[in-house]
């Protein structure tokens, strides 16, 4: 914690720390290795899509958890964060379903595409 | 104090937390909707289209691996300069310190033979929608990794001197560098499946 910053200059609690970070870089590295290979089992989009976001979300959890400490965080922090995950969901549903919504034949079109847009 | 700024070290009594703490984490709140436009806008406009090309033909899969696991390094390295500091090991924190701004300096020089290679085989931002936004979206993350390295290069550098005067002010410090720095390798954790593997 960061009110602990210079009170702890014992080298146990610190190697065990160090030990801990470590651990997490090797299941980081585990969970890299399984997002790429899963990536080449060639499976239906939405499973791929499901699977590569989860693996992703884990690993968001873990440098979350551990190396920004939030496993351990203050209530002004987490009520923070949980108002930034209302606002992005509504941001990214709202957007999302613009797009889901769309009447027949109004599809939205690139507009790179010659004769995309009208 | 020396500064005219409250609560570097102490604890706020309302907030429970030292105002560069919850600053921060404000921050990277205002980054999350930043981002988070960026990824629902990817998302419209895969779900609008006609056809999506096949992005792991487009870019470098193996290269953005590699990036991925440099820059989750380079998170451990930053989160052992802050412990380092903890343990008051003012030497390994400059080593590791040094190797978190190396292993940002390796991710953008990655990075841009990326860039050069799609360049050079004449794909651009304009010449599809995945491509804009590969390219807004990877430009607007290697800027975060720009700035996280300028703040790292001074707390390595002139920043250090504030440790023999302010030695828990300044470990605050690099603990709220730090945040920020996982925060881009966290970014990243998402964009690598994103763009180069779905």
């Amino acid at each position: 914690m960061t009110q602990n910053a210079t009170t702890r200059s014992g080298t146990m609690p610190h190697t065990a720390e160090v030990r801990g970070y470590l651990m997490v870089f090797g299941a980081l590295l585990v969970l890299t290795v399984v997002t790429v290979s899963a990536s080449y089992l060639e499976l239906p989009a939405g499973t791929a899509i499901a699977l590569g976001l989860t693996l992703a979300a884990v690993k968001a959890s873990l440098v979350a958890a551990f190396f920004m400490h939030l496993s351990h965080e203050r209530a002004a922090i987490y009520a923070t964060l949980l108002l930034t995950v209302v606002l992005a969901a509504a941001l990214f549903s709202f957007t999302v379903w613009t797009e889901a919504d769309h009447a027949p034949g109004t599809r939205f079109q690139s507009p790179f595409v010659a004769g995309g847009t009208r | 104090m020396s500064s005219g700024i409250p609560y570097t070290t102490e604890i706020r009594p309302d907030t429970g937390l030292t105002n560069p703490k919850l600053g921060i984490w404000l921050f990277l709140a205002s980054e999350v909707m930043l981002f988070g436009s960026l990824f629902s806008s990817y998302a419209l406009l895969r779900m609008g289209a006609e056809t999506w090309p096949d992005q792991s033909a487009i870019v470098s899969v193996p290269l953005a691996t590699l990036n991925t696991i440099v820059l989750i390094a380079s998170s451990v390295t930053m989160v052992l300069a802050w412990s380092s500091l903890k343990a008051r090991n003012l030497a390994r924190y400059r080593l590791f310190m040094a190797l978190t701004l190396a292993g940002g300096a390796v991710f953008l020089v990655v990075k841009s033979i990326e860039y050069g290679e799609k360049f050079s085989h004449g794909l651009y931002p304009s010449t599809n929608n995945f491509l804009g936004l590969y390219f807004t979206l990877t430009g607007l993350h290697a800027i975060h990794v720009i700035g996280g390295m300028l703040v790292n290069a001074f707390l390595l550098g002139p920043g250090t001197r504030m440790w023999a005067s302010e030695p828990e002010r300044f470990t605050n410090r690099v603990e709220v560098a730090g945040i920020y720095w996982h925060f881009v390798d966290l970014v990243w954790i998402f964009l690598f499946p994103v763009l180069y593997l779905l």
